[in-house]
């Protein structure tokens, strides 16, 4: 019970089935993978977190393609993955993979990733991780404690968020969700009520549980 | 080179595995038991025993025998899980330095790691003797949801136990990796890990050699032990009905009691009614001693324990509360801890997620055997991670050779990509979804157009989270967050400070951990003190203090005089010793 058998060998899992063009492309000396790491360096603080992921910047990524970006991203910066490469390199990847955490955080935070790439639109790039998540948590208190209607501004946005707040008091989640993504399209660059929506879809949200 | 080894230090038993030559086994001491039980035994001939013959002796000499320290190793004195396991001890805890926690044991005090180095240091034994080799590196598991002075105190304990810690390895992550699970293919895995002192939840996304911790939540006070307890409590009452004998009169009895109780609870998971007889729980008139035989049929241990059971399921609700995810998403659920070896718990994990658990490793077993693979391949001895044989669920089909083939990395995006809108939905005629001003590709530097490929490693790549969020007591007793609770690590942040008298020369940055709003209730961590600084006046002064929490999930703190432009030596003092 305590030894565990060796696992099955998998017969040629490896390079021999793949193309040739392909392999090619996948082999990096060290040299030309330290290289690299450089090249990443030079701009891992500068780009865009859409980029740096090298997610496409036209279009909003969705969870799956954040998440599986992230681990291509990962597998290519960890620094386990530098555990024998030069000092110098290691602190690199290390850079590197730190920015791209950055990117991950923002992205896959539903609040951060709006309030990212509003801004982002607007042509700013890079904003402290810190900036944006103290943003969004004053964006969530004010959020607590006003109502939909409070937060907005304009009046037909307001008209909308009066009607979300009737069916947050009746307790129709589901319709206040509508009224509230009516009120949002009207005026998209307003937080706190991007984060009342958000409180919503949380409460919405039930990861059914069976309780027998 | 002697090989490291995987240590899983749990709060009831310790289990230490190795990985060689592609085999991971369990290393077993002499008579053959793969468990160490993690209690410590001060007997009055001067010996100190560790082990099972130390936990022979809760029974006669509870108030010498140290168990269960897991719970309280990296808390403070006076908090409330501290009380709380004052009032149950059975052996004596006094207050260290610092608010730390000691157990006084005939006239002797030793502080919380030291008793765990020396559970450590007889699994450290136990590997050299099956070995034949001296250990001296290990891999040791933690709780995902253990804090940082908690972490640190487990790597105290090893090293006071002559052993370099590699690597402290989440409990759940290690449980993943000995499945292998996967490795080839991507999936959602829930790891219900109830063990004798803590339960915890914690949900991982797995895929192609690379595990990331979703979320994780816990309870460091909900475990076997408290089913035991509830037990023993029970069995004490018909005691008192049937015979007239308090069991709670006699600290000896009330220990008794506790091992009659795990003894019914261990036997019911294969039997439906076990009895347990309790020799000389007291004495009659003329000195005749009282046995007490007492039975118990599984349903009566069932209805005993489903409140435990109840309160981990609200935990597993909270988890997927936080990642958002349904139980629908998760391929595999394993379980993991003593306590799961009871069908009952079985079936209501299965109802709960709707889907049979895995079992197929030994609970007690699986934490360790995983720990005993990270520790191989950290110390080079590369072994690919296989998916372990699956009798129940045959695994899909592989996946094509080049994805499988380690780290090359395939062409992003992996899901092709469809244009989502971006939210707020919904813009239907609008269509204005995230565009970006044109001419912006001109002002940015572009990214390289490959990533660099390190060498194929067979190493399991672990992305993980802070389980708690750290923050800094402001004036008045708050908070000022700087990680957010289930950040991925490693991160830094940052924070600008200025201070708040004029002429000051030292500034106090006391780090606590937790989700209270204000500091008292969350765990202080430790302090940093920055002295030496320019006199001047309040908020004239600008201090930046960086927060690195490493892969390990210990934090570093560093801090930089703005005005001097340069870095002012800072000393992060740990104020509990835990």
């Amino acid at each position: 019970m305590a030894t565990h058998p060796p696992p099955p060998k998998r017969a040629s899992a490896r390079p021999s089935a793949r193309p040739p063009a392909r392999a090619a492309a996948l082999v990096q000396t060290h040299a030309e993978r330290d290289r690299t790491v450089l090249r990443w360096l030079a701009v891992a603080d500068k780009v865009d977190y859409l980029s740096l992921l090298r997610l496409p910047t036209t279009v909003a990524p969705s969870d799956a393609q954040v998440r599986s970006a992230y681990h291509a991203f990962s597998r290519a910066f960890h620094p386990d993955q530098y555990r024998d490469a030069a000092p110098q390199i290691r602190e690199a990847a290390a850079r590197v993979f730190a920015a791209g955490t950055d990117a991950y955080r923002v992205l896959n935070d539903p609040l951060l990733r709006i309030r990212y790439l509003r801004l982002l639109a607007r042509g700013v790039a890079r904003v402290p991780v810190e900036e944006l998540e103290r943003a969004v948590r004053a964006d969530v208190e004010r959020a607590k404690h006003a109502t939909a209607a409070q937060l907005a501004k304009g009046e037909r946005a307001k008209e909308a968020a009066e009607r979300a707040d009737h069916f947050l008091a009746m307790g129709e989640l589901a319709y206040a969700k509508r009224a509230l993504e009516e009120a949002l399209a009207l005026e998209p660059d307003n937080m706190p009520l991007a984060a009342k929506l958000e409180a919503i879809e949380v409460k919405l949200f039930a990861p059914r549980g069976r309780k027998p | 080179m002697a090989p490291a080894v995987g240590i899983d230090l749990g709060t009831t038993n310790t289990v230490v595995a190795v990985s060689q030559g592609g085999l991971t086994r369990v290393l077993l001491d002499e008579s053959g038991a793969n468990l160490l039980p993690s209690v410590v035994s001060w007997h009055p001939d001067g010996r100190v025993l560790v082990g099972r013959e130390a936990r022979r002796r809760r029974v006669v000499d509870a108030r010498n025998t140290i168990h269960s320290v897991k719970r309280l190793l990296g808390r403070r004195w006076g908090s409330p899980e501290v009380e709380r396991a004052r009032r149950s001890s059975t052996f004596e805890l006094v207050e260290g330095p610092k608010r730390s926690i000691e157990v006084a044991v005939r006239g002797m005090r030793y502080p919380l790691p030291t008793i765990s180095a020396l559970v450590v240091g007889r699994a450290k034994q136990i590997a050299e003797q099956a070995l034949g080799e001296t250990v001296t590196q290990a891999v040791i598991t933690v709780p995902a949801s253990f804090n940082d002075l908690q972490r640190s105190a487990t790597r105290r304990a090893a090293k006071e136990a002559g052993l370099e810690v590699l690597r402290i390895l989440n409990e759940p992550t290690a449980a993943a990796l000995a499945y292998g699970l996967g490795m080839r293919t991507s999936e959602r895995i829930a790891v219900y890990d109830f063990g004798g002192g803590t339960f915890d939840l914690t949900l991982l996304d797995v895929s192609d050699n690379l595990v990331e911790v979703l979320a994780t939540s816990g309870d460091s006070f909900l475990g076997g032990d408290d089913v035991d307890s509830a037990v023993a409590q029970v069995i004490g009452r018909a005691m008192l009905r049937d015979t007239g004998v308090d069991a709670n009169m006699n600290i000896g009895v009330v220990a008794l009691l506790r091992a009659a109780a795990e003894h019914l609870k261990v036997q019911l998971s294969t039997v439906e009614r076990a009895d347990v007889e309790l020799k000389a729980v007291g004495y009659a008139e003329g000195g005749h001693p009282i046995d007490y035989k007492y039975e118990l049929t599984r349903s009566e241990l069932e209805t005993i324990a489903k409140p435990f059971i109840d309160r981990t399921l609200a935990v597993c609700d909270d988890a997927l509360r936080q990642s958002r995810l349904d139980v629908a998403a998760f391929g595999s659920v394993i379980l993991v801890g003593g306590s799961s070896k009871m069908p009952f718990v079985q079936e209501r994990v299965e109802g709960f997620f709707g889907k049979v658990p895995r079992i197929e490793y030994n609970p007690d077993e699986v934490v360790a055997v995983g720990a005993a693979i990270m520790a191989a391949v950290l110390t080079g001895q590369e072994r690919p991670v296989e998916p372990v044989s699956m009798p129940k669920m045959p695994r899909a089909g592989a996946l094509p050779s080049d994805l499988a083939a380690g780290f090359a990395p395939s062409p992003l995006p992996v899901v092709a990509p469809t244009p989502v809108p971006l939210p707020p939905p919904p813009p239907p005629a609008a269509g204005q979804p995230h565009m970006l001003p044109s001419g912006r590709s001109q002002q940015l530097p572009a990214v390289p157009s490959v990533l660099p490929m390190p060498p194929e490693r067979p190493a399991p790549l672990l992305i993980d989270v802070t389980p708690l969020t750290l923050s800094v007591e402001t004036i008045a007793g708050m908070v000022d967050v700087i990680i957010e609770r289930n950040t991925a690590v490693p991160c830094t942040r940052k924070r600008r400070y200025t201070t708040g008298v004029d002429g000051q020369t030292e500034v106090v940055v006391r780090v606590v951990q937790g989700e209270g709003a204000v500091a008292s209730q969350n765990a202080v961590l430790g302090e940093l003190v920055l002295s030496g600084l320019r006199p001047a006046r309040r908020g004239d002064l600008w201090i930046e203090v960086a927060f690195e929490l490493d892969a390990d999930g210990i934090l570093h703190v560093r801090a930089v005089d703005e005005a001097a432009g340069r870095e002012v030596q800072a000393q992060m003092r740990v104020t509990a010793q835990g």
